[in-house]
Order: C-alpha cells, then sequence, then structure tokens
C-alpha cells in the first residue's frame, strides 16, 4: 500500500491512495495519511483511482482525516473510485459525508462548493 | 465444477495477510469476477480483523478456520472461532446518511457484510461460532 503526494504548492494536498487498503495496508500508511491530510490542515483531494481494495477500517481513515479536516473549516475531497470500491464506498455512504468527485478537476470545483 | 480451500488462521495481523494473499491467488484461479472476489476479502478481513482486535496479545495463538467453495453460481465463505458469542443480527443498523460530523466508524464493517452480500447467517455450536456468507458471481 502506497501513498503518493503530488502536492504543488497551490493550496492543495494532492494525494493517491495505491493498492489494497486492508489491516496490513492501513498500517503501512495511517500515520502518514494523517500527517499529510489532518496535520497539513489544507485542503485534501485524494485520488482513489488505482485503490483496489477498502474495508471499514481504510473507511474510518478518510473518516477521521476529513473530520480532522472540517474542525480547521477545511475540506477533503475523494475522486476517482472505480467498480466495487465505488459501490463499498457509497454503500456505507461515505458520500454522504466526504464529497466523492469522478475526477481531480471536478474534486477540486468540490473544494470550494 | 466446484473447488474450496481451507486456512487456519493465528489472530494476528501478519498471519491475516498472509492469508489474504493465499485466497486471492485461489480466487483468481477460479475466475471469479472482481465483485465476488472483492467481498470475498471483505468477508474474511472484517470477520477475522474484529477477531483480531477484540483478542489479547496473550490469546493470539488461538486459530480461526476460513474456508472458501467457489461453485459456478456463488461463493461461500466459512468463519469459524471459538471466541465470545457474537450475533451479528444484534448490533444496531448504521446510519448511513449521518454528516460527517456525526459518523462514527464503529459498525461500518457488519454494515457492508450485510449489504455486499447475498446471504449472511450466524450460528452458534457449542463452544463454535460460524458465520456463513454467499457472494453470488456475476
Amino acid at each position: 500500500m502506497q501513498i503518493e503526494d503530488s502536492t504543488a504548492g497551490d493550496g492543495i494536498t494532492r494525494l493517491a491512495l495505491v493498492g489494497k487498503l486492508d489491516i496490513n495496508g492501513l498500517h503501512e500508511v495511517d500515520l502518514r495519511f494523517h500527517a499529510l491530510t489532518a496535520a497539513r490542515a489544507q485542503p485534501a483531494i485524494v485520488d482513489l483511482s488505482r485503490l483496489e481494495f477498502i474495508g471499514s477500517l481504510g473507511m474510518g481513515m478518510l473518516i477521521s482525516c476529513a473530520q480532522s479536516l472540517q474542525r480547521k473549516g477545511k475540506k477533503l475531497v475523494l475522486f476517482g473510485a472505480q467498480g466495487a470500491v465505488d459501490t463499498a464506498l457509497r454503500t456505507a455512504g461515505i458520500d454522504q459525508a466526504i464529497p466523492m468527485a469522478t475526477d481531480a478537476p471536478e474534486a477540486v470545483r468540490l473544494l470550494s462548493a | 465444477m466446484t473447488s474450496q480451500a481451507a486456512w487456519r488462521i493465528a489472530l494476528a495481523v501478519e498471519a491475516l495477510a498472509a492469508a489474504e494473499a493465499e485466497i486471492d491467488v485461489f480466487l483468481a484461479a477460479g475466475e471469479v469476477d472482481a465483485h465476488a472476489v472483492f467481498v470475498t476479502r471483505l468477508v474474511v478481513e472484517e470477520v477475522v480483523r474484529n477477531l483480531i482486535q477484540h483478542t489479547p496479545p496473550y490469546e493470539s495463538h488461538e486459530l480461526t478456520d476460513v474456508r472458501v467453495v467457489v461453485d459456478r453460481e456463488a461463493v461461500t465463505v466459512v468463519v469459524e472461532d471459538n471466541r465470545q458469542p457474537f450475533a451479528p443480527g444484534d448490533a444496531p443498523p448504521l446510519d448511513v446518511g449521518a454528516p460527517l460530523e456525526a459518523r462514527r466508524t464503529g459498525g461500518m464493517g457488519l454494515h457492508l457484510l450485510r449489504s455486499l452480500t447475498d446471504t449472511l447467517t450466524y450460528e452458534h455450536l457449542g463452544d463454535r461460532n460460524r458465520l456463513t456468507a454467499i457472494i453470488r458471481r456475476a
């Protein structure tokens, strides 16, 4: 499990989650993901297009970081989720709590919506 | 054509990760569709991970049995353990419409299993818990 950080200095954190966000994957990325989102305290978009698996623990990580950003008046937006990952996120109602976009430009627009 | 495989997994993260990788290989050999692979993995991940989280380290040598059966119509996952009885039907429903500030993470795994499997049954037999999930193939 990897996190790719392509933040470019425009005030928006741009991350991609790549691989399987199961219990093992979560242990690999949890601290870094919190550091890059909640601790950075700026709006963030997260690319899920190469995420192959997510369970409730991984969804909990997304909710926790989105809540931390919300308390600082910032937003986290997800985009690009595919297939069963997209289905699982919507089944758990993640899309009701965290905006979900189809691509990066839409995700950036949702940050200021 | 039916194929099946079984794993005896210690209640530890490393053991679960190793078994999940082998289950992926087994499902790929059976040419199981992506949705059924995802939900099968979800069942094993949520149930065994829950057991790991609720097992003290001094009892992590305990084992759970996972059996996966693939036939033409469906994937069946059976997880058996000796931990405390747990009735998934007793758990409160997850409020999937709750706003971000009110979202809680507890109960999300069970909600996913109830929603994404076609059948989810729990039995307590003697001192054994048995959870059976059936996932229809595409």
